[in-house]
């Protein structure tokens, strides 16, 4: 054999077909990137714009001031004494900075303002307050560790804020070994917010700590906020695990929620697909939804039911419909959806009694005006 | 001298090659999801980067060159990081190894197999069916060395499935 047909041999095993869904999902994912990257320029723009406002006063205030100077020196001759403005009484929140006594100098005492504002921008100043929270930080990781406290009371009685923790964990985390990292996610899990998405979102990429990230990420949003982190997770198996954790926890909220992605071109198929492979399908909280006020939210589950459909799901929505002659549009069009012999003889019927074949109808219409 | 391009030109070339990048990530990964990873960071650099593309230069080109070192990258982060093991024969899921026959399976087992360098050019002349010089720009290298990383890539290949290679003379 020679050179061609191994080519040929090579060139049929690197035979590969994109599926459209991937395709479009990519488009779609261009699409928002260059929304948020609008977004992102918008917001520069009016940050440049507010800064060169900002210079553009202070040099008017500046120009004034050093006018007003001019006149003073006209006004009175005599050498100007320079007297120290009435100092501002520091609050009882104030934190007590321990400055050095500074060398004589021929200007003003700064104000109890200005040695803070310096004393917080002065490298020593942060490189104090980030070793005290580090050791914050690791008192809470070795109680927790230990099992000397739960992180959530933890978390409460720590002496620095919520925000702060949560900014040192995520830093920590990144570089953690893996003991530490169930560690930092467990306090996460008591303390984070959706800035933790991120990297928790990261570290959910690798297997290892997959499941321990995501039951982070579930415990900071709940079930029913997992809508927004699945926008946010690139991973399509994170995406899909994310999915099958709202259908699982099988509340109206967060069922709705997942409704919310069905609802999103972008995301369907993915939602379809984490539907039907769901170890938990939260059939009736989907039943009652149907019943919804909001319209989106009942087609979406309409479109859920219809597409897992199987034997129990077209039971029942038999059953539905045929008891009920209010039954919802959309219970109809889950039942034109739904493949299989009991839906097929069940519409057969329907078409052959004038009081049922009004509603499929009415259904078939919206389907067709849904243009799926 | 090479002129800058308009956004909006970038924007509809993306959209355009958006199948073709799509393509040949999931020839390099050889799992749906990972040339998914692969194409949604790819964007994100062109996003960055678009101003770097000359409309002298072919946009395809330009594209692969931004998936082959996203593809890198990943590929060397992964080594440091153990994340996800792939299935060691790559673009065969489960369900499609049924589908095709033993020979592909052992072609595709080897081509995963490839030092990278070899890899990625054995796919972009074979599975994309590039000229050398194109490849040569994508990956940054010469034709020459094209040429000799496919002949190797192809005496590993036809060494792995029994095959008789004999390299054809070239004028």
């Amino acid at each position: 054999m020679n050179e061609d047909s191994l080519d040929n041999q090579i060139r049929e095993a690197l035979r590969v077909e994109a599926k459209t869904e991937q395709v479009s999902r990519l488009e779609a994912f261009w699409e928002a990137e260059l929304h948020r990257q609008r977004q992102k320029r918008t917001v520069r723009r009016s940050l440049a714009l507010a800064a060169s406002l900002l210079v553009a006063v202070s040099i008017v205030g500046w120009a004034s001031r050093h006018d007003l100077g001019g006149q003073d020196v006209v006004e009175a001759p005599q050498p100007a004494v320079q007297t120290a403005p009435p100092a501002i009484r520091p609050s009882p929140e104030t934190p007590q900075i321990d400055v050095d006594v500074p060398a004589p100098s021929i200007g003003r005492e700064p104000t109890a303002l200005e040695q803070l504002v310096f004393y917080s921008h002065s490298p020593r100043g942060v490189d104090r307050a980030n070793e005290s929270l580090a050791s914050v930080v690791d008192d809470l990781i070795e109680q927790v560790q230990t099992g000397q406290a739960d992180p959530q009371s933890a978390v409460d009685d720590a002496a620095v804020s919520t925000a702060e923790i949560e900014r040192e964990l995520l830093r920590r985390l990144v570089r953690s070994k893996d003991g530490e990292k169930l560690t930092l996610m467990k306090i996460l899990a008591a303390g984070g917010s959706m800035k933790s998405m991120p990297a928790l979102l990261r570290v959910s990429r690798s297997a290892a700590h997959r499941d321990e990230a995501l039951a982070t990420i579930e415990q900071i949003v709940g079930p029913e906020g997992l809508a927004r982190v699945v926008r946010q997770a690139s991973n399509p198996q994170v995406r899909m695990i994310l999915m099958q954790r709202m259908l699982a926890d099988g509340s109206d909220e967060s069922v709705a929620a997942f409704l919310s992605l069905v609802q999103d071109p972008a995301r369907r198929a993915e939602a379809f697909s984490a539907a039907g492979s769901a170890n938990s399908f939260p059939t009736e909280t989907l039943f009652a939804l149907l019943r919804s006020d909001d319209q989106r939210i009942r087609l979406s589950a309409a479109l859920v039911l219809g597409h897992v459909n199987g034997p129990d799901i077209t039971r029942k929505l038999v059953v539905l419909v045929s008891a009920e002659q209010s039954a919802p549009t959309e219970a109809w069009m889950a039942l034109l959806a739904c493949r299989g012999e009991l839906a097929e003889k069940f519409l057969n019927y329907a078409t052959g009694r004038p009081q049922l074949l009004g509603h499929v109808n009415q259904a078939r219409v919206q389907w067709a005006r849904m243009n799926l | 001298m090479a002129l800058p391009v308009d956004r909006s030109l970038v924007d509809r070339l993306v959209v355009e090659h958006l199948p073709a990048g799509l393509h040949f990530a999931l020839r390099l990964t050889g799992n749906e999801h990972s040339a998914e990873d692969v194409m949604q960071e790819a964007l994100c650099r062109v996003l960055r980067q678009w101003r770097s593309f000359r409309s002298e230069a072919s946009f395809k080109t330009w594209l692969f060159q931004i998936v082959v070192n996203v593809d890198r990258d990943r590929r060397r982060r992964r080594t440091f990081e153990t994340l996800d093991r792939e299935p060691a024969c790559p673009l065969a899921e489960p369900a499609d190894r049924l589908a095709v026959d033993e020979m592909d399976h052992r072609v595709r087992d080897e081509i995963g197999r490839l030092p990278d360098r070899q890899r990625e050019v054995a796919i972009l002349c074979l599975g994309e069916g590039m000229r050398a010089e194109e490849v040569a720009t994508i990956l940054g290298i010469t034709e020459p060395n094209v040429h000799s990383s496919l002949h190797l890539a192809r005496k590993r290949i036809a060494k792995a499935i029994g095959f008789d290679y004999a390299p054809q003379k070239r004028s």
